[in-house]
């Protein structure tokens, strides 16, 4: 009987896949549809296969995709150094150290992330324009190395928090001070979470498209999602085929990224120096 | 833990720099203050002929550097909100006709009457086509498209039903005709979107019975009993089954691909000619324009589908002037450009331009002359908050009455307590 | 510490700068004025804040627990050792990774629309089904559902938990003679809760704010009829579509003073439930 239920709950998984892959398929489908036929025909077998989509879509706005790809890249790439190292750092000290009013630090860390980002933009934008960092990747970077993603910090704390603490009192009797406590033994330990924070700063950067759009203007800083956006413009004719045709190749970083740390996530570490 | 970050924070943040200066060594600053930047809205033909069209400037005025920064609609008015805010506004603007008053009367913009006739040469142009472009009497925008409403209309279903529609009708007879493709229509199929939330629609019908939006001094300029007799009017369309009923009319927010002409729900959608190519592109079926229903005065006016505008805190005016005119004017420039941003305003780009029109772009050119003897003079420029109203809030009233929720009446007066909380 | 500046100059100075906001008139493209408490006064006459907040709240309440308890459901079935498990991961991911994207929209169309396939589900048995994405009753449940479908980034942070769970406690619960749903209960929650705590409260924090389901699915309206006017779609169309940002920010400050006072509740009651290892 075991092996019947498991293979129930195999099919299961595999039936569910199937359905959240569906977007997916659509999308490659669509990609080599011809413009009208993407929403005159929805279905998933084009009746005329096109490949143009592919072509076009890299030179459609003057200049190759090679280019947003390369910039997003940079801009995700920096932004997941930057998070990683900061936030397990102010993670570290919210979790193990003791400080003045860390209490009222933590609610300030936990409110930033409330407020929707609509109403910070025109004072941020403010600040960056005295800076004289708009139109760089300097808004978009500089930032994420000082620990201001309240989301990350928080969910580093949580995981510091259930490693047992006389691995630390173990350590300290052994003669490491604070950051070589941080160094050698939170963080391999919290591995899984600081590539849960690579893999979501990884992807949230590459999709986030509001910051981006105010802070980049010259076509040559593009990154991939302002790209795809001006494919689209509701008062004119949108070029919908070549805009998911780039869509769909979009995608392929950051689903590799994903395929690649998820098994980090799991192979990470090794449990048995947890008995503490 | 000090000694740590600080290092780690500075080989960091040497990274940091390194990647940005790499990121802006292509674009950003190389222009410096000898440049202009044009900001503009569009999809990729927009964006490959502008591009050409400064490339011809460029040629033309080698001195000054043209910066460009381009985006689909969505963003477009949160960046621009933006800049403007932190004092980065970019000189020269491709402006919205509902956002132009917003813009102008909090003095964003720069007046560009000073330059009629030295630097910008609007002579092509008609008055009405000129004036366009005024806010409270001073020229903050210059017309770059002429456009007009249409009925957008779906000849392929049309045909498949086995309704002719015809030359002109008026607003009664276009219910009569409403009705009757109703009655031939297969189930789920209507003759129109539900025209009493198109602000568009509502113009019309009320400039045809010799009424208007607003009076020249920013006041509602018609009552209760109008908006009263147009939801009447559109209830009895919905009951008929010849208008769409609200849950099918709300699958059409968004983008033209989910508009009820063409998802094939709808023989008609109230929309502006210049939005024909948009629909086009969606669906194989044959889309046409056809005039609004006519009345006793004309209902239709020439309006700008966009506009050229100068930023007020431009520290180089006179190069942007003279972008603005070589873009509407300067048959080098302007060719480029060709018709996808609507008819041109100046008589002469037109006549270059016409013959290299797309078959949607002719199409467009042929309805907008055909309008010619039928339309009427500009309405007063409208008052801050008259976007909202006629766009959001009819919108929002019509549905809570179509679903039911509030009856003709209420919904009459939940519009009027509306004006007064948002008209400034 | 030496980012310490740097830190409150980038978040805490627009963080002020937008509490100082909301007490003036701004209209983004003047200088704002200082109105005090204009802004909040003006909250409670304004008929859409209060049906702003109740669709808020309908969306937190049923999409937070449903979404979580799916999440922590896939997390455990795929945290077993199978072939190919990474793809069925990245398979379940991918709704996360489309995001707001104009693909899910369409989808969601193609799904919940008047001809959509619940419909022709529902027709099978004979059933005539409304149009569930455009109509008020029912328009926020497929918001719902959306949010329910994108499960894949609590699902993830779970998956994380759960490798932090050393594999003894569950060698000596076998021993003990303990089944499979007996050790769920007595060493995976309570090991998890610290992970559970997390999910829960910034699930909740960012349903509270959730603003691009809505955006991407009404086409920016939220409506139909206002039925999927999320708060934050509200104050967005008030900041930057009607040029009210004075107005806009004083909203974000009352959102957040909402979502704060929910947190103190849940950090609260986490002495209760939660267990830390230190």
């Amino acid at each position: 009987m075991p092996t019947r239920s498991r293979w129930a709950v195999h099919v299961l998984i595999v039936v569910g896949a199937l359905v959240m892959l569906y977007p997916l398929f659509w999308m490659i489908s669509s990609s080599f549809k011809p413009n009208d036929e993407i929403f005159a025909d929805p279905g998933l077998v084009p009746q005329t296969v096109v490949t143009d989509n592919y072509t076009d879509g890299w030179n459609a706005l003057g200049v190759p995709f090679t280019g947003f790809f390369a910039n997003s890249f940079i801009v995700a790439t920096a932004a997941v150094v930057g998070n990683v190292l900061s936030c397990s750092m102010a993670a570290y000290a919210f979790a193990r150290l003791s400080f003045r009013f860390k209490g009222v630090w933590f609610g300030v860390m936990l409110g930033s992330i409330m407020l929707p980002i609509h109403v910070l933009i025109v004072p941020q934008y403010t600040l960056f324009k005295a800076l004289g960092w708009v139109d760089t990747f300097l808004p978009l970077i500089v930032p994420k190395f000082l620990a201001v993603d309240g989301f990350f910090i928080f969910l580093m704390v949580q995981f510091i928090r259930s490693l047992p603490r006389e691995l630390d009192d173990a350590a300290r009797i052994d003669g490491c001070g604070p950051i070589q406590v941080y160094w050698r033994i939170i963080l391999p330990l919290s591995s899984p979470a600081l590539i849960t924070t690579a893999i979501f700063t990884f992807i949230w950067t590459w999709d986030d498209f509001f910051s981006q759009l105010v802070y980049l203007s010259d076509v040559s800083t593009y990154t991939v999602p302002l790209a795809l956006r001006a494919f689209l413009d509701s008062s004119s004719g949108s070029t919908w085929g070549p805009m998911l045709a780039m869509a769909v190749l979009s995608l392929v970083p950051i689903l590799g990224f994903f395929l690649i740390f998820q098994r980090r996530i799991t192979e990470g570490i090794s449990t048995t120096g947890l008995k503490g | 833990m000090s000694d740590l970050s600080r290092r780690g924070f500075l080989q960091v943040g040497v990274a940091a720099g390194a990647l940005a200066l790499a990121g802006c060594a292509g674009g950003g600053g190389s222009g410096g203050a000898a440049s202009l930047q044009f900001a503009w809205w569009g999809s990729t033909a927009r964006h490959n002929a502008t591009q050409q069209a400064l490339a011809a400037f460029r040629k033309k005025r080698p001195g000054v550097q043209v910066r460009t920064q381009f985006s689909g609609w969505d963003g477009y008015w949160e960046k621009l909100a933006t800049q403007t805010a932190g004092g980065n506004a970019p000189d020269v603007i491709q402006m919205d006709y509902s956002y132009i008053g917003e813009y102008a009367r909090r003095g964003s913009l720069l007046d560009l009457g000073p330059y009629l006739g030295k630097g910008l040469d609007l002579s092509g142009f008609a008055k009405d086509v000129v004036d366009a472009g005024k806010i409270d009497g001073k020229q903050y925008g210059v017309n770059f498209g002429i456009n007009s409403m249409a009925l957008i209309w779906n000849r392929t279903l049309a045909k498949e039903i086995g309704v002719e529609v015809p030359e002109t009708f008026t607003w009664p007879e276009f219910g009569e005709l409403s009705k009757k493709i109703a009655d031939k229509a297969p189930k789920g199929v209507y003759a129109s979107e539900d025209g009493a939330q198109d602000g568009g629609a509502f113009e019309n019908w009320l400039l045809e019975r010799g009424k208007m939006f607003f009076t020249a001094d920013g006041k509602l300029a018609y009552d209760e009993k109008d908006l009263t007799e147009w939801f009447t009017f559109w209830d009895g369309l919905r009951k008929a089954g010849a208008a769409a009923p609200p849950d099918v009319q709300a699958t059409a927010a968004g983008d033209v691909q989910n508009s009820l002409v063409a998802t094939r729900k709808a023989v008609m959608d109230f929309a502006w000619s210049n939005q024909l190519t948009a629909y086009m592109s969606v669906t194989k079926d044959d889309i046409a324009v056809h005039a609004f229903p006519t009345g006793e005065k004309p209902g239709q006016y020439y309006k700008p589908s966009m506009l050229l505008t100068v930023s007020a805190a431009t520290k180089r005016p006179q190069d942007a002037v003279a972008l603005v005119n070589a873009l509407v004017s300067d048959a080098d420039v302007a060719t480029p450009l060709g018709s996808e941003r609507g008819v041109p305003p100046s008589s002469a780009i037109r006549a270059a331009l016409e013959p290299k029109a797309s078959p949607s772009e002719k199409l467009v050119y042929a309805y907008i002359e055909s309008l010619s003897d039928k339309v009427g003079p500009l309405p007063p420029p409208q008052p801050l908050g008259a976007g909202e109203l006629h766009n959001k809030v009819l919108m929002n009233v019509n549905q809570q009455v179509g679903f039911g929720k509030l009856s003709i009446a209420e919904g009459v007066s939940r519009f009027f307590d509306e004006a007064r909380r948002v008209l400034k | 510490m030496p980012w310490f500046a740097g830190l409150l100059l980038l978040t805490g100075g627009p963080i002020l700068a937008s509490l100082f906001l909301s007490f003036t008139d701004f209209d983004l493209l003047t200088t704002p004025s200082w109105v005090g408490l204009d802004n909040y006064a003006r909250v409670m006459d304004d008929p859409h804040f209060g049906n702003a907040v109740r669709v808020t709240m309908i969306y937190v309440v049923a999409s937070v627990p449903l979404s979580g308890g799916f999440a922590l459901l896939v997390a455990v079935l795929l945290n077993r050792p199978m072939r190919g498990v990474g793809v069925y991961r990245a398979a379940y991911y991918l709704p996360s990774l489309l995001g707001g994207s104009v693909a899910v929209a369409i989808l969601w169309r193609q799904i919940f629309g008047p001809d959509g396939l619940v419909n022709d589900l529902l027709s099978a048995f004979g059933i005539v089904g409304p149009s569930w994405i455009s109509t008020p009753e029912y328009a926020i449940y497929t918001l719902v559902a959306l949010h329910i479908w994108q499960f894949g980034s609590p699902m993830l942070i779970f998956l994380a938990g759960l490798k932090q769970i050393p594999a003894e406690l569950y060698d000596a619960a076998a021993v003990d003679g303990a089944g499979k749903v007996r050790a769920f209960f007595q060493i995976t929650l309570p090991m998890l809760s610290p992970i559970i705590f997390f999910n829960l409260v910034l699930q909740t924090v960012n349903a509270f704010k959730a603003f691009t389901p809505a955006f991407i699915l009404s086409g920016g309206t939220g409506g139909p009829a206002d039925s999927t006017l999320f708060y934050t779609l509200y104050l967005y169309q008030e900041g930057f579509g009607n040029f009210r940002m004075g107005y806009a920010s004083a909203l974000a400050w009352i959102l957040l003073l909402m979502t704060a006072a929910f947190t103190a509740l849940a950090f609260r009651s986490s002495r209760y439930w939660v267990h830390y290892a230190d």
